[in-house]
């Protein structure tokens, strides 16, 4: 589109058959991208209000077969979802927002070439990176600091990505000029001033990558919750939903010589349930998402330098 | 002083400092999970079981139906015992994380319940030290136990450790279902019926019938048909096909007290050939062995599957329970390769269910209290919790007890159990019984007829016929490994093979058995039969 559009406006030169065939080429690759990216969304929307049976069979490919809203019904009657749905919105901004606090200075910091000792805590950082004591030092760590079954424990071990820092501190390095923090020092701009009022304004695009990468790693995190939450109540959504999707598996491998008839009877139950709403399930933890990045895509799109620097 | 300008570094050396001090005066040492009470002295007898209140703390799996500290079942019990305790439940889909979590990083609950330690694990960390050894304090507090052990030796054998301790309890199952090693396979009852056809007795009436399915059942059907079909890939459902032709299992089995591996037998042979002409007949479903669950219940419920495995049969079909008495069970058949029929029966109890850590004040008290589930009265408590709870005593017409339901619960919704009573949902340390009904009110007269249908169902074709291939043994941590390193590949080899020849992606013939035999050789085979008669001699 853009190729056509710009022939159009410069020149009044025909597209040679060529072209034509060229461009048909690429409207053809793109529909068959459009195509085979919308199709597991459109099965998943569908899967979500059609009888479970015919998703089952096959018989339900694109459009809804035997349309049933019962699995909307169940979700939104179930407390727990709404109360994991409170909590992972919760967790999810405090946590962005903690994690926001932490990279943009510790990058702008890195970038900057005065600053001192420079080397020495980018390399203290990278070691982090590549070492880490794994599952169980982390966890008695986070035991003794006395964070365990509290907000804090989802939200401060994973509070620094350093990957995102260094993408950070790479984004303040090319993207502003070194010649406009110059400019504001030579007019008497103190550091804490210069960040704030220069540089936040101009690193909008970064911190909206930052903030999408942030909070969907949050939205979607369940592992900090399992083991470090004991709280029912305090349970984010994703723990929520697995809780009733792997209800599902464990219902089709009963233990040997163990259950009984009650138990049995409650699997089943269970695998029923979740068979209905697992599709509706998808659509309801992942919709928040899928709204928001449009908000956010016009910094991708729009390019970096926003309103500065001009000539 | 007012001239005295920090420089740069001066500032980055301060600022480090600072972070390094905060990050060295980190939060108060928290202590393990729950709270320390010296031991508290025994009753040896009777209620309560320490005169001073005590506090412990337990894990166990959370259902997702109810709170522990919220069930009747804790509630009463800690106001008759004294003993209260601090819960931490993960859910049960991950509870095997966190336990391993807890075991690993040294956060001990004093309890576990329902842990589902795998032997294994319980004598990697029982010789650890981390587990306490039972044996003594069951002999010394729990009488029930002790008796029940006492009633049936081979129940300790298979709980007994290679070092002589026992770490964890088992829950001892009597019930009518007891004896299911796996799922039972069913009949599609209203075939029977259009077809007007007996239970098959022997292989070649078996064989017929599903024939017969295949020819008949479609046009009545009005659907493809599939006589037998399977949602597990046939990882449960072979073993009933097996007995057929004279092996429990295809893995290791003990005979008159040798172990042998049966894929190398010909039995497995006349098997894979039976399952060959199967598939190629159509009898099979063309996918059966990448099938998933979901797909299949889809074809049960639409009613195009004659022979299946289920818990029970109407669970598959999507029938009621008056339905569900249509369908008869599986019956083990007679073959050339089995004059009388064998089937595989399931040892009756299930390990590692409850275990005591060494971070416990009080082991004795703790022995007290979960020996009571292993009486009459105890194990009924745990089954339906407290009286009033979920039932009620009430006197029927006829002058007899029964069970009424408790006002506020509902009868027909399944889970209101695990409302009430942990035990719900996972082997827990007690015996489990076919339990009295519980009814609606007084007046109506109990339905047993489904119970006494799955009894004599068992009856007839299981516990007439069973056997537990191989009982439950422990093994020693270098066998573990060994059998855990050859059994990698072989489970492998062996199901890719075994589709392979039933498929006829390969032939069957007597020189790709020969080949088939020297793979399993090559694997390992020799070495695991010789681990596990060792394991089965030191019993």
């Amino acid at each position: 589109m853009v190729i056509s559009r710009k022939r159009k406006k410069y020149s009044a030169i025909k597209d040679s058959p060529a072209d034509k065939v060229f461009l048909g080429f690429v409207y053809a690759f793109l529909v068959g991208a459009l195509l085979i990216t919308m199709y597991p969304l459109i099965y998943i929307l569908s899967a979500s209000i059609s009888d479970p049976n015919y998703v089952n069979s096959g018989a339900m490919w694109l459009l809804p077969k035997g349309i049933t809203f019962e699995g909307y019904r169940l979700i939104f009657a179930n407390q727990q979802i709404w109360q994991g749905y409170a909590n992972t919105i919760i967790y999810t901004i405090l946590g962005t927002a903690i994690n926001l606090m932490v990279t943009i200075p510790c990058a702008y910091a890195l970038a900057r070439p005065e600053f001192k000792g420079k080397k020495f805590f980018m390399t203290f950082i990278m070691i982090t990176m590549f070492v880490s004591g794994g599952l169980i030092p982390t966890f008695q760590l986070v035991v003794r600091m006395g964070m365990l079954d509290t907000i804090w424990a989802i939200i401060l071990p994973g509070a620094t990505s350093v990957f995102n820092i260094v993408v950070t501190r790479t984004f303040f390095q090319s993207t502003i000029p070194r010649e406009m923090e110059e400019a504001a020092i030579i007019d008497g701009c103190s550091d804490i001033a210069m960040f704030f009022k220069i540089i936040l304004p101009l690193s909008l695009p970064i911190i909206a990558v930052m903030a999408l990468f942030f909070g969907v790693g949050h939205w979607n995190s369940w592992f900090g919750a399992l083991i470090y939450l004991n709280d029912r109540t305090m349970f984010p959504l994703q723990l929520i939903l697995r809780e009733i999707l792997v209800m599902q598996e464990m219902a089709s491998m009963p233990e040997p010589g163990t259950m009984d008839a009650t138990t049995a009877a409650f699997m089943h139950t269970r695998q029923q349930l979740s068979q209905v709403i697992r599709y509706g399930v998808m659509i309801v933890s992942t919709l928040p998402i899928i709204m928001i990045y449009p908000f956010l895509q016009k910094y991708f799109v729009k390019g970096v330098m926003i309103g500065s620097l001009k000539g | 002083m007012t001239n005295f300008k920090f420089s740069k570094s001066y500032k980055i050396v301060a600022a480090t400092m600072l972070g390094l001090a905060l990050a060295a005066c980190g939060g108060n040492d928290t202590a393990g999970v729950g709270t320390n009470s010296e031991a508290a002295a025994v009753n040896q007898t009777g209620w309560p079981i320490v005169d001073e209140p005590i506090t412990l703390s337990m894990m166990g799996p959370h259902m997702g139906l109810s709170d522990w500290s919220d069930m009747p079942f804790f509630i009463e019990l800690a106001e008759k015992t004294n003993i209260n305790f601090d819960f931490t439940t993960p859910p049960t889909g991950d509870f095997s994380t966190n336990l391993n979590l807890a075991l690993n990083s040294g956060q001990l609950p004093d309890v576990i319940l329902g842990a589902g330690m795998s032997a294994a694990q319980q004598i990697e960390f029982g010789s650890q030290g981390m587990l306490l050894p039972l044996q003594d304090l069951i002999e010394q507090y729990a009488p029930n136990l002790s008796r029940l052990l006492a009633e049936n030796p081979e129940i300790r054998q298979n709980i007994t450790a290679p070092d002589g301790n026992i770490y964890a309890l088992p829950q001892i199952n009597q019930s009518a279902e007891a004896s299911w090693m796996v799922q039972p396979m069913w009949y599609n009852g209203t075939w029977l019926d259009a077809l007007d056809a007996e239970v098959p007795t022997t292989l070649d009436e078996f064989t017929a019938l599903m024939l017969r399915f295949r020819d008949e059942m479609p046009e009545i059907i009005g659907a493809p048909v599939f006589p037998i079909s399977d949602g597990l890939q046939w990882v449960h459902a072979r073993n009933w096909m097996l007995s057929v032709f004279g092996i429990t299992t295809r893995a290791h089995e003990v005979i008159d007290g040798t172990v042998q591996f049966n894929a190398t037998t010909d039995n497995y042979r006349a098997y894979l050939e039976w399952m060959r002409m199967a598939f190629e007949e159509g009898i099979l479903h063309p996918e059966i062995f990448s099938l998933s669950s979901e797909q299949n219940s889809a074809l049960g419920q639409n009613n195009q599957v004659g022979f299946f495995q289920s818990w029970y049969s109407m669970f598959f079909l999507q029938q009621t329970d008056e339905e569900g008495l249509n369908n008869p069970m599986f019956r083990p058949l007679i073959s050339d390769w089995a004059p009388t029929p064998v089937i595989q029966r399931a040892p009756g109890m299930a390990a590692g269910t409850f275990v005591i850590t060494n971070t416990n004040p009080s082991p004795e008290a703790t022995m007290r209290w979960v020996d009571f589930f292993y009486s009459e009265e105890g194990s009924l408590f745990s089954f339906f919790g407290p009286e009033g709870a979920y039932y009620e005593r009430a006197v029927n017409s006829q002058g007899e007890e029964v069970f009424v339901v408790a006002p506020g619960r509902d009868l027909t919704d399944d889970q209101t159990r695990g409302v009430v009573t942990p035990f719900y949902g996972f082997p827990g340390p007690h015996v489990l019984q076919d339990f009295p009904p519980v009814l609606p009110d007084a007046s109506t007269p109990a339905d047993l007829t489904f119970r006494d249908f799955i009894a004599q169902e068992t009856a007839n074709n299981i516990l007439a016929f069973g056997k537990v291939p191989f009982p439950p043994t422990m093994l020693l941590a270098e066998e573990a490994d060994q059998i855990a390193l050859i059994n990698a590949d072989l489970n492998m080899f062996l199901e890719q093979q075994e589709a392979a020849f039933i498929t006829g992606q390969q032939p069957l013939n007597d020189d790709t058995w020969a080949a088939f035999q020297q793979t399993l050789e090559n694997i390992g085979v020799g070495e695991l039969v010789d681990v596990w008669q060792t394991a089965f001699d030191r019993r």
